[in-house]
């Protein structure tokens, strides 16, 4: 074929990856001191760098921390991940867990506010619980905030119960249907090995895709 | 052309797109299977073959916005005669007809009127009197995997038809949702260049000589900027004769 009738780059143009964002919304409380902070540091640690390492969801994905631990703190904005430094995690205080379910809704909100004005595409963002107790402050407004949004299918939530201690009852109200999981042990790892596969599934996903995550694995990192 | 990030058991295109013409009338037709879907490729030929049949045989009906029966509107028509005709291809009663699942792009033109039709994604631009402009730009959800294929519940509601009058030469190009991330910016909706280079194409050489060319950029150059399925058609219509 002559290069006559063949396009040139400068003829066409690009557009901004579309992007999936997500929020860890994680429990810093005092009953998290020891080598369970150590481990959640250790594996959110693991799923950046596991993000970073892919082609296409290095560009997709997009992270935002809330931690809970006495008070309420957004520890990691969104921003372009390559860009963004890994808070350090201490454990202290109760469990303000309805408030920072709040929180991380507003973020996502604000995130999926500035896509829209951006012009960039953008995937159903997720919303990863992760706590080892119960909630000390009402968490019937966040529960609701979640409900709806689920149902609304605007938001996926992944609520994950670490330890004995864990009130599963509770997370599954949270959880907007999908079933909350027990983390196996310390396995923080895995469950974000298992994350950040999910992350790039999602992420290669073409329009139309409708993504099934990879339920086979999950017992690498929850007890059944 | 089939996209890179198609497993290799699937790697045929569920893209699939075809012309047809009937005496004054010719149309172009494009159907975007849904990745996830075993049989939307088998979907996807099945929604091009059938409407460009009924676009050509019954284009004065559908133009009027009505079933050429009768019996509804030309919305109703079109999407329940996809779904008559894919349920006849469905060999194993196990696969649901959701299995089929694809977008659908059209344009029929017959003696200056032409009918676009739109259901999901995808883009369709035209020329008209020397000026380039988007015919149809895609209605999906607010997610960019959200979007509506012939198989949906709302299918029938969610397409579009617009009505088009034109004196003199105009020419449709028809993407794909693969490509049209290089064809226009999506927050500016600035159309890209390319689209008039490939109208010009279309323009000054022949319907075989078109297919290798848009084969060849969908090959060479589309396929390396999406990992989508890409695809393109083209409907020229010169003064007073129609080629697709």
């Amino acid at each position: 074929m002559p290069n006559d009738f063949i396009l040139r780059q400068e003829e066409l143009v690009e557009n901004p990856t579309a992007r999936l964002p997500v929020c860890l919304v994680l429990d810093v409380s005092g009953s998290m001191a020891g080598e369970p902070i150590k481990e959640l540091q250790s594996g959110v640690e693991t799923f950046f760098a596991a993000v970073l390492e892919d082609e296409v969801a290095q560009y997709s994905a997009e992270v935002a921390i809330v931690t809970f631990g006495g008070a309420v703190d957004l520890a990691l904005d969104f921003a372009s991940i390559q860009r963004q430094q890994i808070p350090s995690l201490k454990a202290t205080g109760s469990t303000p867990m309805g408030e920072a379910i709040e929180q991380a809704l507003r973020v996502l909100e604000a995130r999926k506010a500035e896509y829209k004005n951006a012009g960039v595409d953008y995937f159903q963002p997720w919303l990863v619980l992760m706590t080892d107790g119960s909630p000390t402050d009402d968490i019937a407004k966040a529960k609701g905030l979640i409900n709806d949004q689920v149902h609304g299918k605007k938001l996926a939530v992944f609520a994950i119960g670490i330890g004995n201690g864990a009130d599963m009852s509770t997370l599954a109200t949270l959880s907007g249907g999908r079933a909350a999981m027990k983390l196996k042990g310390l396995s923080f790892q895995e469950f974000f090995v298992w994350l950040s596969a999910s992350v790039s599934r999602v992420s290669q996903s073409t329009p139309g895709d409708k993504v099934s995550l990879d339920t086979s694995a999950l017992s690498s990192w929850a007890s059944v | 052309m089939p996209g890179r990030s198609k497993p290799s058991v699937r790697g045929a295109c569920q893209d699939a797109v075809g012309g047809r013409q009937l005496g004054d009338t010719a149309c172009i037709v494009l159907a975007d299977g849904a990745g996830s879907k075993l049989n939307s490729g088998t979907g996807a030929r099945a929604c091009v073959q059938l409407i460009s049949q009924i676009l050509v045989r019954h284009f004065d009906s559908l133009y009027l916005g009505r079933s050429p029966f009768d019996d509804g509107t030309a919305q109703h028509f079109l999407i329940s005669s996809v779904m008559d005709g894919i349920g006849r291809k469905r060999f194993a009663a196990r696969d649901g007809l959701d299995s089929y699942a694809c977008t659908l792009l059209f344009v029929a033109h017959k003696n200056g009127r032409t009918l676009v039709g739109h259901l999901g994604d995808g883009i369709v631009f035209m020329k008209a009197a020397g000026t380039i402009s988007v015919a149809s730009h895609p209605e999906n959800g607010e997610f960019i995997n959200q979007t509506v294929f012939v198989t949906s519940k709302s299918a029938e509601t969610s397409l579009k038809l617009r009505r088009i009058e034109t004196e003199g030469p105009c020419t449709f190009l028809l993407s794909s949702d693969g490509p049209s991330g290089s064809l226009i910016r999506k927050n500016t909706k600035e159309v890209a260049s390319a689209v008039g280079t490939i109208i010009a194409w279309a323009e000054s050489n022949t319907a075989k000589k078109m297919t290798a060319i848009l084969n060849e950029n969908l090959r060479s150059i589309f396929s390396l900027r999406t990992t989508d399925d890409c695809s393109i058609g083209v409907l020229n219509v010169p003064f007073q004769k129609v080629s697709s």
